[in-house]
């Protein structure tokens, strides 16, 4: 079963065509993962999906019903988490806080209490620190409190904007055994990530974006070592 | 001294439920309310008209009014405008402000009108040897149950907590799924109460009414905010009270000569303090929104 369906998307910044005709659907259960240089439209891709931003064509599916011109709080009720590349922690909020935040996108509300007590055995290292700040975690609790939270939601579709971003190797070995968990529950996941070697160990499909055009990659884990294809597509020599 | 302080705490009190409903829908919106000022000027006519029930019956039906017109300019000026750049909202609240000046105006006549809704506040008590208006301790006591409420409420209920995290970060507040609708037209009903509770004071103290007199006190909210800093609601609060402080402290200890510069004087301090800390004395630099 198709979960998401993005078709013939475009989004312009002014003059600047960001997406160019994108079509890509996500299976239930899947984790479609999509890699690309900095500034090919990956990020406005998921903003599209999450509704932050505004397409200029183009539709956007979520179980067969057009969710293009929803308005982000309908589309995170309906199912769909976006942990943003900047987590979009709320730092003057305590990390319980952050935490019951997401439980507003909940259907059944009676079962925020239990959400939240599987995102913190998920992430423990939130759970000693409930009351604190979230302004005085560190880089890496930042991520997990964003997917933890994401998670609370009980969501059908967790969108990750770089989770990679700006961790260190040991940190993300943590992280990603935890998005590989998900994975292997059955959490459908699409993902924007710039390590595609953990990208392509992640996801089942891998697509590659650049200039705003998507292109799916066959057989990608025979390609995450070669300079032809990180030159091509990751713009890296 | 002690008979300052509690003055400085009333009109602080005053200055901090203008400011605060101010403050409270830019820090979610980004809007910069003149049309604030307005909702006062509705609340002090309300209470005109409803001039020789019961004072609480008439100060909870300007209350229950000014609330409603607080929702009303939401859902048919802001809401439309809603994710606008700030200008075009600024510009909405002056265009709604100038409107309902006018409408009020036409309804009211530009003469002043005179109205006495204190009652018994009007009598003061010797405490040690200082005579305190019955009206100040009101107002100072009423501003503190409606502070810690505000804080209570914003701490201890999800909608609370919803409109927090939408002060700090709308769009990822609404990616989580807080209903933006309801939280705006929260903060829009918290400002226009405590813009009602300001306009039954204001009157009181001064028993006057015309058209424009949500002007000034919207304009001593701005400079309270802007003394107190942006990007910490309970920083207008401190704003408030600072102004207030400084202000009754210059008009009684100025020499009779130096009199007349007391406001100047009172802008003179701010700008010291602003100089010395620039984001105000409990704010905190504010990034750009977009």
């Amino acid at each position: 079963m198709t979960l998401l369906e993005i078709a013939d998307l475009h989004i312009s910044y002014g003059p600047v065509d960001a997406v160019r005709g994108v079509t890509l659907d996500v299976e239930k259960g899947g984790v479609v993962a999509i890699v690309g240089p900095n500034g090919a439209g990956k990020t406005s891709i998921l903003s599209a999906v999450q509704g932050l931003v505004r397409t200029r064509s183009g539709t956007i599916r979520l179980r067969g019903a057009e969710i293009t011109d929803w308005s982000p709080e309908r589309r995170a009720r309906a199912g769909i988490a976006f942990v943003p590349e900047s987590r979009g922690i709320f730092g003057s909020l305590s990390i319980a806080e952050n935490l019951s935040l997401a439980a507003c996108a909940l259907a059944e509300k009676a079962t925020a209490a239990a959400q939240i007590e599987r995102s913190l055995e998920l992430f423990p290292v939130l759970a000693d620190r409930l009351n604190q700040r979230a302004s005085v975690l560190s880089g890496g609790e930042r991520q997990q409190l964003a997917i933890g939270r994401a998670l609370v939601s009980s969501p059908d579709l967790l969108v990750l904007d770089e989770p990679s971003l700006g961790l260190a190797p040991v940190i993300l070995d943590g992280l990603f055994a935890s998005l590989a968990a998900l994975r292997d529950e059955g959490r459908t996941i699409l993902v924007v990530e710039q390590n595609v070697s953990r990208a392509v160990r992640l996801a089942d499909h891998v697509y590659s974006l650049r200039g705003g055009l998507l292109e799916r990659l066959e057989n990608p884990q025979d390609l995450v070592g070669d300079p032809a294809f990180r030159a091509k597509h990751l713009g890296m020599e | 001294m002690a008979q300052n302080l509690i003055n400085a705490l009333s009109l602080g009190s005053l200055y901090a439920l203008i400011a605060l409903g101010i403050a409270l829908l830019f820090s979610i919106m980004g809007l910069i309310n003149f049309a604030h000022g307005e909702l006062i000027t509705i609340g002090g006519y309300t209470l005109l008209a409803f001039h020789g029930l019961p004072l609480a019956v008439a100060v909870a039906l300007t209350v229950a009014v000014v609330v409603a017109a607080a929702l009303t300019m939401e859902r048919l000026a802001f809401r439309p405008a809603r994710g606008a750049s700030g200008e075009t909202l600024l510009m909405t609240s002056f265009a709604l402000s100038l409107l309902v000046q006018g409408g009020v105006l036409l309804k009211e006549g530009a003469d002043p009108q005179s109205v006495n809704v204190l009652g018994s506040l009007g009598a003061s008590v010797d405490v040690g040897g200082m005579t305190i208006g019955k009206l100040d301790v009101a107002i100072i006591g009423v501003t503190g149950v409606l502070l810690i409420g505000l804080a209570w409420f914003l701490r201890a209920t999800p909608l609370g907590v919803q409109m927090r995290a939408a002060a700090e970060d709308f769009t990822m507040a609404r990616a989580l799924g807080v209903r933006a609708d309801r939280v705006v037209a929260t903060a829009f009903g918290v400002s226009g109460a405590f813009a009602a509770v300001a306009a039954v004071f204001l009157v009181a103290r001064t028993g006057t009414l015309t058209p424009s007199m949500g002007l000034t006190p919207v304009l001593l909210g701005f400079v309270a905010i802007v003394l107190g800093g942006l990007g910490r609601l309970w920083a207008a609060a401190i704003g408030a009270y600072v102004l207030a402080l400084l202000s009754v402290m210059l008009q009684a200890y100025l020499p009779t000569g130096l009199a007349a510069y007391r406001d100047a004087l009172v802008y003179l301090g701010i700008i010291v303090i602003l100089l010395f800390r620039p984001h105000g004395i409990a704010g905190r630099p504010q990034g750009v929104r977009v």
